[in-house]
């Protein structure tokens, strides 16, 4: 996220104006004489966003955004204007242009999902920006405008690098130095057509843009909407609908996914590397002086979808932990040592607060599964201002296989109940025995292994 | 004929008086021979006579009369040995010199039970149980380079802690029975871990058995109760001069004390807000083998019914009108 809390601004002040120098010294003669012309010609365009503390009168947010239509709609990240929309009566919008001319900002549509916004200025001002299209080649310049950390706009140039594919949503991977406080300012191309939205930085020059596509996608939505609607006073009911069909979106393409690439660890084999949108990693977790060894494999996703100050959801994991005993260690205390892992989970749940979730509901029993003795446990909690949108974990201990304990942790937030049981019975199901043949089921259990897909 | 009058007034103050002449008088006023001070006594208000074996009481004229055995009388009516009257608030009994008085309360008592729990071995053997199932405990948890230092000081701390109980309940049994019980004391406190720990394992066992709800939960708490009631009321035994009822119900209502205390303290740390899942972690490899298993289905049919937990049910979305769908901007995965 590029937005910058006031609070940190003082902090950042002196390390962000020496970059902001920096990125000044680097370009070429002649790439500085086009990024005068395109900020001459569209600077114009591009305000500053600001969310108001309505008791103290202070900057609780600071980012960027640029007119779209000449009605005077301004297009912006989600994120920006995040605060404004969760707490109406405490935040409002305002913009600054790059004059200095001020005026209020009302939340008309936005999408939670991309990170975007459109907010309609009361007086519309001149100039806006057209919007144009992500589908460039690669290596095409992009100037993108802003304005980092409050310190005045800037135009910042880089190059276009294609789309990233290592989440459920692509963004614009953009070589140019984006900054705190240029979220939701428009990367332009010569033609000072939009490519992309500012979102955000991953440091050292690699930034990241919201492609214009669903920028349009979100103006036309707009445009479906009732004259004069209070989008603010329906927001939650529209956001839930978003995450909704994110996450149907996204754990429906895990589902869809025929083979999650079966890998043995441990006593069982395991789902391994089951979508692109995932990154794993592994490694062993204890030290030599432990008197156990354990080793883990994690596969998370890496990006998360923001939806209020301490709030946000999205992510996807699952965790396999293996542990076996050193000599040490007899079959009663290595035991008391799974216990105790098993009892602090692997997933944390900081993405929600108090006001935004409900306590967790969990279920336990035993279960018969991949020929051993489980310890499952199934827990949700839902969130409150989107009650169809719940945060799943479940955790599963294997007991009853010697000096051996292996836990699974499957972690997904911001899903709904059909998502959470498919996701989870399907995630049960591929979780299969170490070989394969070495399954055995007690009499009394019937395990269907049919692929469970919703 | 001897009388000993025992004169009790409003404030349970007793007096004995001895007379061997008669008649008594009793009133309010300064000639009487029992002079009582007390607002609803006339000032001569009861003549007491004897002649020979028998005695009589007779009304002086009073005001407001009296109770023998409490019925109203008036007049002169015969009292014998035993009998109370009640003048104002004033109660006095008579006594004949050989009255029969109840048998000595005993100060301390030798109880089957507790002799034979005192007896040297056995107190030393559910001190060395007790010490034993510590040891235990410390020794699953520490795996430290310390080992040996750390159960050192477990087994010190325990030992520290079983002596302490039981000096703290000698100190105020001998000084309210003359006699310490020391030895009984200990395997109290002694027996009271073992069973804990027994119990313990019930509680966990209950747990697999019914995924941890209130049916457990009754059984923690209960258990709990039960043990620290029958230590509260053998240390009471042992070291109170408190009759059978009073020590069941002393017992009783610090042990429900205790329980509920713990109940509330637990329930009131719970509701605040947990941001990570509550479950049940317990694996004890022995009786989980015995705890029932479930199918993965049937496992999943109960996930989904967790789904309509009444806690989820406070939050009912507005439906919201919307002409096209918003999502997804559903642009194809390059892959």
């Amino acid at each position: 996220m590029l937005t910058l809390k006031v609070f940190m601004r003082r902090f950042f002040h002196i390390l962000s104006f020496s970059c902001f120098i920096a990125s000044l010294c680097l370009p070429r003669a002649a790439l500085a004489d086009e990024t005068e012309r395109l900020y001459q010609t569209y600077g114009n365009a591009v305000y500053q966003v600001e969310v108001i503390d309505m008791t103290s009168q202070k900057k609780n947010v600071l980012g960027s955004g640029f007119q779209i239509t000449p009605g005077g709609l301004i297009a912006t990240n989600y994120h920006v204007i995040a605060e404004a929309l969760q707490h109406p009566s405490r935040d409002r919008v305002i913009y600054v242009s790059n004059k200095g001319a001020m005026g209020a900002l009302t939340i008309v549509d936005v999408d939670v999902v991309h990170d975007l916004a459109l907010v309609q200025m009361q007086k519309p001002g001149r100039e806006w920006l057209k919007l144009g299209s992500s589908a460039l080649p690669k290596g095409t310049d992009l100037y993108s405008i802003g304005n980092p950390h409050d310190l005045g706009f800037t135009i910042v140039p880089g190059t276009f690098n294609g789309l990233s594919h290592d989440s459920f949503i692509d963004n614009i991977h953009f070589s140019g130095a984006l900054n705190p406080g240029m979220s939701g300012g428009p990367a332009i191309g010569h033609d000072g057509a939009v490519a992309g939205i500012n979102v955000a930085t991953a440091g050292n020059g690699i930034g990241f843009l919201v492609p214009v596509e669903p920028l349009k996608a979100l103006l036309a939505h707009y445009r479906t909407l009732p004259p004069h609607y209070d989008f603010v006073a329906h927001a939650d009911a529209h956001l839930q609908t978003q995450l909704l069909a994110s996450q149907n979106h996204n754990i429906g393409e895990l589902l869809a996914n025929k083979h999650w690439g079966s890998v043995p660890f441990g006593p069982v084999r395991v789902p391994g590397h089951i979508d692109t949108a995932l990154k794993c990693w592994g490694g062993m977790d204890s030290k030599e002086r432990d008197p156990f060894n354990a080793y883990f494999s994690i596969c998370s996703t890496q990006d998360r979808l923001f939806l209020d100050e301490g709030f946000d959801t999205g992510a996807v994991l699952y965790r396999y932990d293996y542990f076996t005993p050193k000599k040490r260690l007899n079959l009663v205390r290595f035991y008391n040592f799974y216990q105790g892992q098993f009892g602090t989970p692997e997933a944390d749940y900081q993405n929600a607060k108090q006001g935004d979730v409900t306590d967790f509901s969990c279920n336990g029993h035993f279960i018969w599964h991949a020929g051993y003795r489980w310890k499952a446990d199934f827990c949700i909690r839902q969130y409150k201002k989107y009650p169809q949108i719940f945060d799943m974990h479940l955790y599963m201990a294997m007991v009853g296989a010697g000096k051996k304990g292996f836990i699974v942790t499957l972690m997904a937030q911001g899903v709904s109940k059909e998502n959470a049981i498919a996701f989870a019975r399907r995630f049960i199901h591929e979780i299969k025995p170490n070989p394969p043949h070495a399954e055995q089921k007690p009499p009394h259990a019937t395990d269907s292994h049919a692929g469970s897909r919703p | 004929m001897k009388f000993i009058l025992e004169v009790r007034n409003h404030d349970d103050d007793t007096r004995h008086f001895a007379f061997t002449d008669f008649p008594v008088r009793i009133g309010r006023a300064f000639n009487n021979d029992i002079i009582l001070k007390d607002p609803y006594v006339s000032p001569h208000h009861l003549r007491l006579e004897c002649d020979g074996e028998t005695c009589t009481v007779t009304d002086a004229g009073s005001e407001n009369g009296f109770l023998l055995n409490g019925e109203t009388k008036s007049g002169t009516v015969q009292v014998k040995s035993g009998d109370a009257l009640r003048l104002g608030e004033t109660e006095i009994a008579l006594y004949a010199p050989d009255h029969p008085v109840a048998d000595t309360l005993p100060l301390h008592k030798d109880y089957p039970i507790f002799s034979w729990v005192a007896q040297p071995l056995n107190v030393l053997a559910c001190f060395l149980l007790s010490i034993v199932i510590t040891l235990g405990w410390a020794w699953l948890e520490i795996w430290s380079d310390q080992e040996g230092l750390a159960l050192t000081a477990a087994t010190a701390a325990t030992a520290g802690i079983i002596i302490l109980w039981a000096a703290l309940w000698s100190v105020g049994g001998r000084l309210t029975r003359h006699k310490a019980h020391f030895r009984s004391h200990i395997a109290l406190i002694c027996l009271y871990m073992i069973a804990g720990t027994v119990a313990w394992y019930i509680e966990a066992y209950a747990d697999f058995l019914t995924n941890g709800n209130w049916l457990s939960q009754c059984v923690t708490y209960g258990l709990n109760f039960i043990l620290l009631g029958f230590l509260l009321y053998g240390s009471l035994t042992l070291a109170s001069k408190m009759r059978h009822r009073k020590r069941v119900f002393v017992a009783t209502a610090l042990s429900l004390g205790v329980t509920v205390s713990v109940f509330i303290f637990t329930t009131v740390s719970t509701r605040s807000f947990n941001q990570q899942p509550v479950y049940s972690a317990t694996l004890e490899p022995y009786l989980s083998g015995l705890a029932p298993t479930q199918t993965v289905n049937a496992f999943m049919a109960d996930n989904e019914r967790l789904f309509s937990d009444k806690k989820f049910a406070h939050a009912i979305a507005t439906p919201v009108r919307q002409k096209a769908p918003l999502i997804p901007f559903a642009r194809a995965r390059h892959k």
